[in-house]
């Protein structure tokens, strides 16, 4: 019954867009390579990379870091790009079809759904992230944070996303400009790719302009930020911490396991948005190069500017002590206004236009890339035109992001990332690499990668593709899974040796899904207050994961709809 | 700044941004556009 009447609904919109529906293609490689970097360019080269290097044995965080980076970054890359061109060549653009494509078992179009549900998770709140950047824009236009104290900067963010509050006139802005910024996502995306494409023309290289000019000014800003509060800050002192090689970290599985997670996540990999934007290429078309360059364009931002501008200039003005015991997502809004303003106002509105203008770029071309798993499964499946595909994926974004808006002290938003930010996207790049290593088999699997090739991929990376990606992956799973009490794994492996078994850390998985963490924590709390708020607090990121469940079962049982209509129609 | 870390910075950095202009090249003097 309600598939007949979806069906009839569907056709009639299929009738109506079929004129407006016309065959996407790249406009040119350079705009296809530029997309791509901006797919994988996001807040995490500026601001997780030299957190996870901080955190990880400074200098020689980047041994292991560069090492995945050739074991998994560049072999997922290859895997993703060859998929979608291969998808492509049976009009397939989005997970689910490429991959039954591929393993030809039904079955695997329902791993496929990852390729599209985590994308709608995470633009959900994403794109709260990147409001957050335009406003902080237009505020440093405006001079707002003129004279004002780290503290006062720090506290103006914890007032900007409590929504009743307003630092613009505008009743609900943060709502206001979320909602703002997901229409700006879904009017591009209705442009279909030449929209895409255009932004990235634009963004990326705007982005890497402010992020040179930024860098140089971290580069060169030494001991010029020293005041009485902070006298003994330096730059250099950042810079001496970030790269100086603490060998005996190497040892260490932890570091390990942070520089094969940093990897994963910089190049947007495990999230379908990749093979979708290769599922627009012709046949005969390159994947190598293309993967390559992409892939480098990335690590140029993360590794050169990424590691070249919080570091260096949070040291420089708060000292290096400061940085360590503060490093994290935070500083980006909370910090640097601040520390802007020690440049006079001019430059501060400088300053704060090209470091937020450059996270917004780096967000909205990765946001814009999410959108198009679900366009080009709407369009291959149900003949939804460019604009139904855009606005029904704004609507979706909408309906899943205004919780982590209205409830983002609640957790909301940091368990949207966790699950469909961090874990899905592991789970689908393990299962996918086993998918094209075994079971699509290495053999067929390597001719896609090397047919067009402009360059030519060693050898050795069909051993690495079929042994050491798979493996490397279920290391990161089951560390994420097992996670070991204060993620110190030495003492852990230690006392499992001994026999006296293994301690979970409430990050990781298992502890999660029950919730551990904040339950032990609502045992030692006494203030009446508080045990109120963490109990809300525990309904809320329950109802955050039921969200994501629903929002799951919704694109399987669209799958399974589309799959029905392709049997009717003898073309499964 | 030590000199390990300035090396150890410089030979990471140049070894990214060579890679990356070498690879850009590549696509830009590839006859496929």
């Amino acid at each position: 019954m309600i598939y007949s009447l979806f069906l009839r609904i569907n056709q009639s919109i299929y009738n109506m867009e079929q004129n407006s529906v016309s065959k996407e293609a790249w406009g040119s490689r350079l705009g296809l390579i530029l997309a791509m970097a901006g797919n994988a360019v996001g807040l995490g080269n500026f601001l997780r990379f030299p957190v996870q290097a901080v955190q990880n044995g400074g200098g020689a965080f980047i041994i292991p870091y560069l090492i995945c980076f050739l074991l998994m970054g560049i072999p997922l890359l290859l895997i993703e790009w060859s998929s979608g061109r291969y998808g492509g060549k049976f009009n397939n653009h989005s997970t689910p079809y490429i991959m039954k494509e591929m393993g030809k078992s039904p079955m695997w179009k329902y791993v496929g759904v990852f390729g599209i549900f985590t994308n709608i998770a995470v633009v959900a709140y994403y794109t709260y992230i990147e409001s957050w950047s335009l406003v902080y824009v237009l505020h440093s236009v405006f001079g707002t944070f003129d004279g004002m104290s780290q503290s006062q900067v720090a506290q103006f963010f914890v007032e900007y996303i409590n929504v009743f509050t307003t630092s613009t006139g505008i009743p609900f802005e943060a709502v206001f400009f979320y909602v703002l910024v997901l229409g700006m996502n879904v009017f591009i995306l209705s442009k279909g790719l030449g929209g895409i494409e255009k932004v990235a023309k634009i963004g990326m290289p705007l982005l890497i302009l402010f992020g040179v000019l930024l860098a140089i000014r971290g580069l060169t800003l030494g001991t010029s930020g020293q005041s009485e509060l902070f006298p003994d800050a330096n730059a250099w002192d950042g810079l001496n911490f970030l790269w100086t090689p603490q060998f005996d970290t190497l040892a260490n599985p932890k570091v390990w396991i942070a520089a094969a997670g940093q990897i994963f996540f910089t190049l947007s990999v495990g999230m379908g948005t990749i093979q979708c934007y290769a599922a627009y290429l012709n046949s005969k078309d390159d994947v190598a190069l293309n993967a390559v360059s992409a892939g480098f364009v990335n690590e140029f931002v993360e590794v050169v500017l990424g590691s070249s501008i919080v570091i260096p200039i949070a040291a420089g003005y708060l000292g290096l002590d400061w940085v360590l015991e503060n490093a994290g997502f935070g500083m980006a809004f909370q910090t640097m206004p601040f520390l802007f303003q020690q440049w006079g106002e001019i430059a501060a509105a400088f300053a704060g236009v090209f470091w937020f203008g450059l996270l917004f770029f780096a967000g909205i071309t990765s946001s814009l890339a999410m959108g198009t798993p679900w366009m080009g499964f709407m369009k291959d499946e149900f003949g939804w035109g460019k604009k139904r595909g855009a606005w029904s994926f704004g609507a979706l974004a909408l309906i899943m992001g205004l919780p982590t808006v209205l409830f983002y002290q609640y957790g909301v938003f940091d368990e949207f990332d966790y699950w469909a930010g961090t874990i899905s996207l592991v789970v689908f790049a393990l299962l996918e690499t086993i998918l094209f290593s075994w079971v699509f088999g290495i053999g067929k699997g390597w001719n896609e990668i090397t047919e067009g090739a402009d360059i030519k991929i060693p050898d050795i990376y069909k051993f690495i593709i079929k042994y050491i990606t798979p493996s490397l992956l279920l290391l990161v799973f089951l560390g994420a899974l097992f996670t070991p009490y204060q993620n110190e794994w030495m003492i852990n492996i230690n006392s499992l040796w001994e026999g006296n078994g293994w301690n979970l850390d409430d990050g990781s998985i298992i502890k999660n899904i029950s919730n551990a963490g904040l339950r032990r924590k609502l045992q030692t709390l006494t203030n009446e207050e508080d045990i109120i708020f963490l109990k809300d607090k525990i309904f809320f990121v329950n109802m955050a994961r039921l969200m994501l469940l629903a929002l799951f079962v919704f694109i399987s049982y669209l799958v399974y709809l589309s799959y029905q209509k392709r049997l009717k129609e003898k073309n499964p | 700044m030590s000199l390990l870390a300035m090396s150890m910075m410089i030979a990471t950095q140049g070894l990214v941004i060579i890679s990356t202009i070498y690879f850009l090249r590549k696509v830009l003097n590839s006859p496929k556009k």
